[in-house]
Parts: C-alpha cells; sequence; structure tokens
C-alpha cells in the first residue's frame, strides 16, 4: 500500500473517531476546541515532528469545532498562510494562536508576540484570535519543560501582548 | 462562532510542572488510607497554587495545571477499569519488534522508563469517570472560566491498542473506538454539567499520520 493511501485511510479512521466526540461537545454548549501539537517531551527541536498545517487542513475543516488551539512559535510548524491556503477554515474557526514556546527558556518579547498575532489579522479577525503557549508545560509527569519563574515570564509577555492588541484592534 | 470571549482571550494548554513532592505522594497513594489523604491534600493544595498563578498573571480562561494525570493519556488508566499501565520493558515484551521500537524512541529522545503506555486488556467500563472532580475543585477556586482537556478518542484508541493483547478483546480498531467515543461523550456530559466553559481534545498523533512517513508502524506514541 503506498504511504499516501495509508495516510489517507488513517485520516479518515481519526475523523470518524473526533467528529462524533466534537458533536457532542457542541451539543451541550460548552464551546468545544482542538489542540493539534507534534510532539512536547524534549527540548531538542530537532527530534519533533517537522510540517506545516497544509497537509491537515482539508482534514481540519470538516471538524465540527469553535477553536483549534495550534503551534506557532517554532518554524517546525510553518507559516500562518499554509494553514489558511485555499480553504474555508478563517471563516469558521477562532484560531488559538501558539505563541509561546514551552520548551525553551527565552522569553518571547512583548513585541514580538503583538507581531505574531498581527500576522494572524492578516487572515482572520480579531474576536478570531486567541493568545496560548505552543503546548503544556509539562506534558509528562517529571519532564518539566520550564521552571515556573521562567513560565511566569513568558506568560506574562502574552497577557501583556493580548492587553496591547485588544486596546489596539478594538472596535 | 462563539461571541462570548473576547478578542485576544489567553489561555494555557492544559499541564502544567508537578512538584517532586506531589510525585512522590501520587507514588504511595494507594498504600494506606492516610496516604491517599495526605495525597489528595497535596495535590489539592498545589492545584490551587496552580489555579492562583494564573489568576495573578490575567488569563482569561483558567486550567487545572492536569497535576493528577501522569499523562496527558495514561492518566486514563487510572480511572477505566479495562487499561492497564504497562511499562516499556514490559511492552517490549509482549511484541517482538523491540529493535524498531527502541530505535524510533532514541530517535525521539525518549528514554523509556519513567514513560508508561495505557493499554486495553480488558473490554473497557465506558461509564468510568475520568478526572472530572478535579474540575470541581477548580471551579471552587476561581470565578474566572474554565477549559477542560480530554484525550482525543483518535489518541486513545491507537495508543490503547496493543495486537497481542486488545485483539482478543475488541475485534477491530473501530470497535474499540466505539466504547472510546463513549468513555469521552460520559464524561463531557459530566464537565457540561459542572459548568465548564471550553472541552479542549488534545491530539498530538494526528499529526504525525501526515508528518512522518506511513512506513513507520511503531513509534513513541
Amino acid at each position: 500500500m503506498s504511504a499516501k493511501v495509508k495516510a489517507d485511510k488513517e485520516l479518515r479512521f481519526a475523523q470518524g473517531l473526533i467528529i462524533p466526540v466534537l458533536e457532542a461537545i457542541n451539543e451541550t454548549g460548552v464551546t468545544s476546541a482542538f489542540h493539534i501539537c507534534r510532539g512536547n517531551y524534549t527540548r531538542d527541536e530537532d527530534a519533533l515532528l517537522v510540517g506545516a498545517y497544509d497537509k491537515l487542513a482539508r482534514t481540519l475543516e470538516k471538524f465540527p469545532v469553535d477553536v483549534y488551539m495550534l503551534e506557532f512559535s517554532t518554524p517546525r510548524a510553518g507559516e500562518l498562510d499554509e494553514l489558511f491556503y485555499n480553504n474555508s477554515l478563517d471563516e469558521k474557526i477562532i484560531l488559538g494562536l501558539g505563541v509561546i514556546n514551552p520548551r525553551n527558556s527565552r522569553v518571547e518579547t512583548v513585541e514580538e508576540i503583538v507581531a505574531r498575532a498581527e500576522e494572524a489579522l492578516e487572515f482572520v479577525p480579531p474576536e478570531q484570535v486567541w493568545l496560548n503557549p505552543d503546548c503544556g508545560f509539562e506534558t509528562f509527569s517529571h519532564r518539566p519543560m520550564n521552571p515556573y519563574d521562567i513560565i511566569e515570564d513568558k506568560l506574562a509577555n502574552m497577557v501583556e501582548a493580548s492587553k496591547i492588541l485588544q486596546k489596539k484592534h478594538s472596535k | 462562532m462563539t461571541e462570548k470571549f473576547k478578542p485576544f482571550t489567553t489561555t494555557l494548554l492544559g499541564s502544567m510542572p508537578r512538584s517532586e513532592e506531589l510525585v512522590e505522594a501520587r507514588s504511595r497513594q494507594f498504600d494506606s488510607p492516610e496516604a491517599h489523604d495526605e495525597y489528595q491534600k497535596i495535590l489539592r493544595d498545589e492545584t490551587e497554587e496552580v489555579v492562583r498563578f494564573q489568576e495573578k498573571l490575567d488569563l482569561d480562561v483558567i486550567v487545572s495545571g492536569e497535576l493528577d494525570r501522569d499523562n496527558y493519556m495514561s492518566y486514563v488508566a487510572q480511572h477505566v477499569p479495562g487499561i492497564k499501565l504497562l511499562t516499556m520493558e514490559e511492552l517490549v515484551e509482549i511484541t517482538s519488534t523491540k529493535d524498531s521500537f527502541e530505535a524510533s524512541l532514541a530517535e525521539g529522545d525518549a528514554d523509556g522508563t519513567d514513560i508508561k503506555n495505557p493499554i486495553v486488556v480488558e473490554k473497557i467500563d465506558a461509564q468510568a469517570e475520568l478526572d472530572a472532580d478535579q474540575i470541581a475543585n477548580v471551579q471552587e477556586m476561581t470565578d474566572r472560566r474554565l477549559k477542560a482537556t480530554l484525550p482525543s478518542p483518535y489518541l486513545l484508541t491507537r495508543s490503547c491498542w496493543l495486537d497481542e493483547i486488545t485483539a482478543d478483546v475488541y475485534e477491530d480498531k473501530q470497535a474499540l473506538g466505539d466504547d472510546i467515543i463513549d468513555l469521552l461523550i460520559n464524561e463531557i456530559h459530566r464537565l457540561a454539567d459542572l459548568g465548564v466553559d471550553i472541552i479542549q481534545l488534545d491530539d498530538p498523533i494526528l499529526s504525525e499520520v501526515v508528518f512522518t512517513a506511513a512506513s513507520e508502524d511503531t513509534s513513541f506514541y
């Protein structure tokens, strides 16, 4: 079996499982979110998966979901235009934009977070952009990706960026 | 499209670091009733710290920190009859793919010693409660909006399936998947009844389908 056929079959199987569960969330009236990442168990970026979201966009379009929480703080995730290229995702989703890398100690600056969010505004309006880290800060118990003081500095900048963006882009 | 959240809403993905003390107390929690109470107290105190931490930073939507979870998916084995945690060594013993499995681990920079895998060994109890009780605790601690996280049904079905064992219990992956869907929907109803604002499904392996060579059958996740 070719790799592509195998991948398509696997994606169909995945959709068959995921869609009913998302529908169940939506039926309760609770906001539904879906988080996709490419591994969060090491600080070695080279060991983690690489690929833009365009390869998954057709699948993502089919999911009945309000918010996609996606990784965008690392070049491994590709660029925003690859997510929105040639599909209708921009009309129906809130993008939970990953602006913090949980796996390194460099504190993202307020300016760069604002700039990243404004790139997203080229594709979707302000009410369709949320800010979040790429992934959890301790996906596996005993494998913390960062100590609390670094996490605090990173998140403080994310919140400040959110407030600046709200002021700048409020209607 | 949901209108109740403001533009540029901030939230965490879910997991936060656990202290050594918590991890140790959790490993002892079933030794005695006292050990169980001690763990529950530490868990509650640290969860409250995580909540206050998020409030102090003024994050819009609060998460529990998932401190009671061993990891984002293996924790289901703590709660669901029919799912058992197996160590990497036990898995390697059962399967015959030792070489490729270890190579996959080495490539992923994940040594297997501290990670256990939830494997379906009997028909699962889809009525089992996962960790909605943790969300109920958090709800008492804050007035802010809450997000609960659940492993995606695809992640669970694929990860909990081990041919050598699970194929004796379920006809195929779809049959297991149907029960996993029921398990998650039951938990979603509990979370909705509690009044959470967002329910997030986590799926780190969907990307693997398109981003890695499909010929790699055995991998870290």
